[in-house]
């Protein structure tokens, strides 16, 4: 599904992570890792915000690095702490986001209405509250058709409903759209409702199995 | 309290002048580049006649007063920043500690301004010209003493006033997902002073030039100086442009758009950046040289997005870009004297900026990753 192969990402100088040759198949991976361990970075890079040496491939031969605008279209993000330019209302940014993942509008709506969030998005990002941000950037990361969806972060500062119909969604697009999900945590939590195919753990600067 | 003095010289100061070396630059440029020596605007002979001039006097005080609007926006949007919340701690601090390190911050933003008023100050002095030398001290500690208040009493009443995390809207500019128009409402709504300013100096140069060169007694050369001169003036809303993107619109690089695709809406909004210029023309210049003035437009756009992708090159550094910029208009300005085909230019510097795009853009990270 995702191979790395001499995958390195450094900062100037310093070593974040290092892989030298991996294969994640496809399915619902758990990444765990401490504060500060690269699991941001990790996927800061596979969402291609952030550059990065060696080769990762999507299956089965979408190179990512050539291949920049599949790249984009098969690999959705969502932030740990989503930021947005207050100005906007979340109605501008799925637009956006709608149109470049060429997202459907009733999938659209569906989203929209699973997450509860009809009744804020017309109005600026920065009258939000953390939790009406993280919303939003879950809606922006299910748009589309991707292959892989990255959630870093996903339980940070949603309420516990929230949190199950996200899991229902997962569950759903895993089973229904053979969508992978990477998702992030650094709490030790359980997630009995995900049926994890695999856990990684980053830790002395690489992605191990745990 | 020396350790607040060095968190505003941080958060407030150093970001002040890293993001506004494009507006140095070019006011670098106009001051030296294009004077013959008895007119630079800091030579002696100059500051003579011109502390005497009472006409001089008013407009200094103008451009004074505009670019307090600069520093003053500067620091109330820095105040205003969520990540900057944690200042208003400073409002337990000393009445006067705290409206001494808020008028010490205004000081340093508001140096290049003191220094020259200093300049004229003096020159004033010695040409007798007291009372003159008194507006001028007078009106500039009205403004510090303004800014130290204000600030003052912001950080003071942050809790409950609600106002100032807010940010006013631009009625005419409807919600879009277009991102021209998100740059142009980020520019109109949290960049306006810097806005205003840039086309305000642009527009002037422009129109100083038609006006002193008018067409046809003077062939079309001033107004295509003129223009460049404008184009090269908006550099400093190409660094801002940059900076938004890559700050605040991150998540645009997860979005499956090609690198052409990316540029061209960067040359889209470069071209509507440079509309009220090409009003300007329109208005002075004769229809039959429409085809000249989009040329100009044309090279204006591909200028602006050279400078654009300039700013993705490999450790890149302010003080280079502002070199690169200066050698790059020096040039041109040179090269004009030879009529080169405008359209020819145009294709050539677009051809350029993609190619250090279409190299740079996906390996470029914010210095900050870098250091």
């Amino acid at each position: 599904m995702l191979s790395f192969r001499n995958f390195n990402k450094t900062y100037g100088p310093h070593l974040i992570l290092q892989i030298p040759d991996l294969t994640l198949p496809a399915g619902i991976h758990w990444i765990k890792g401490r504060n500060g361990s690269g699991k941001t970075t990790l996927f800061k890079v596979l969402a291609g915000l952030l550059a990065y040496k060696g080769h990762i491939t999507l299956d089965p031969d979408i190179l990512l690095a050539k291949e920049t605008v599949l790249h984009r279209k098969y690999i959705n993000y969502g932030e740990a702490e989503p930021l947005y330019p207050g100005f906007l209302s979340g109605r501008d940014l799925i637009d956006l986001f709608a149109q470049a993942k060429q997202a459907t509008q009733s999938q659209v709506q569906e989203l929209i209405a699973t997450f509860q969030a009809g009744s804020y998005l017309s109005k600026a990002v920065n009258t939000y509250s953390s939790g009406m941000q993280k919303k939003l950037s879950l809606i922006l990361a299910f748009l589309g058709q991707p292959k892989i969806i990255l959630l870093d972060e996903p339980l940070i500062t949603l309420d516990e409903q929230t949190v199950q119909l996200m899991y229902q969604l997962i569950v759903q697009y895993h089973q229904q759209h053979h969508v992978s999900f990477f998702i992030s945590s650094h709490q030790d939590i359980s997630m009995p409702q995900l049926p994890f195919t695999a856990t990684w753990l980053v830790q002395n600067k690489t992605l191990t199995p745990s | 309290m020396r350790v607040l003095q060095a968190i505003l010289q941080k958060v407030v100061v150093i970001p002040y002048y890293c993001q506004n070396a494009g507006f140095f630059l070019v006011v670098f440029i106009l001051a030296f580049g294009l004077q013959s020596p008895p007119s630079l605007l800091v030579s002696p002979m100059f500051l003579m006649d011109a502390a005497i001039s009472p006409v001089f006097i008013k407009a200094i005080l103008l451009l004074f007063f505009l670019y307090y609007l600069k520093c003053f926006n500067f620091i109330h949007k820095t105040l205003n920043a969520p990540e900057n919340s944690f200042l208003q701690v400073a409002a337990l601090l000393a009445p006067k500690t705290l409206l001494y390190y808020l008028a010490r911050v205004h000081v340093l933003l508001y140096l290049p301004a003191l220094v020259y008023m200093v300049l004229i100050v003096g020159y004033a002095a010695w040409q007798k010209q007291y009372q003159t030398a008194f507006i001028i001290l007078l009106y500039n500690m009205v403004l510090a003493t303004l800014s130290a208040v204000l600030f003052y009493q912001k950080l003071i009443n942050a809790r409950t006033d609600k106002k100032l995390n807010t940010i006013p809207k631009i009625g005419f500019l409807p919600g879009s997902s277009s991102v021209c128009v998100w740059t142009l409402r980020y520019l109109l709504e949290q960049e306006k002073v810097m806005l205003f300013l840039t086309k305000l100096f642009s527009g002037s140069v422009l129109l100083a030039f038609l006006y002193l060169y008018p067409y046809p007694a003077y062939d079309l050369r001033p107004a295509l100086i003129g223009f460049w001169t404008a184009a090269v003036s908006q550099v400093m809303l190409v660094q801002r442009v940059q900076l938004f993107g890559e700050e605040d619109l991150t998540f645009l690089r997860n979005l499956p758009y090609s690198r052409g695709r990316r540029l061209g809406q960067q040359a889209v909004f470069f071209g509507l950046c440079l509309i009220p210029e090409l009003i300007i023309l329109l208005r002075f210049l004769p229809l039959s040289a429409a085809l000249f003035m989009l040329q100009l437009w044309a090279l204006g756009i591909s200028f602006l997005l050279l400078m654009h992708a300039l700013l993705y090159l490999k450790d890149q550094s302010l003080r280079q870009f502002s070199r690169q910029v200066f050698f790059i208009f020096m040039g041109f300005l040179l090269f004009f004297l030879t009529s080169p085909p405008l359209y020819l230019l145009s294709i050539i510097l677009t051809a350029i900026a993609y190619t250090i795009y279409h190299q740079r853009y996906y390996v470029y990270e914010p210095e900050e990753l870098e250091s």
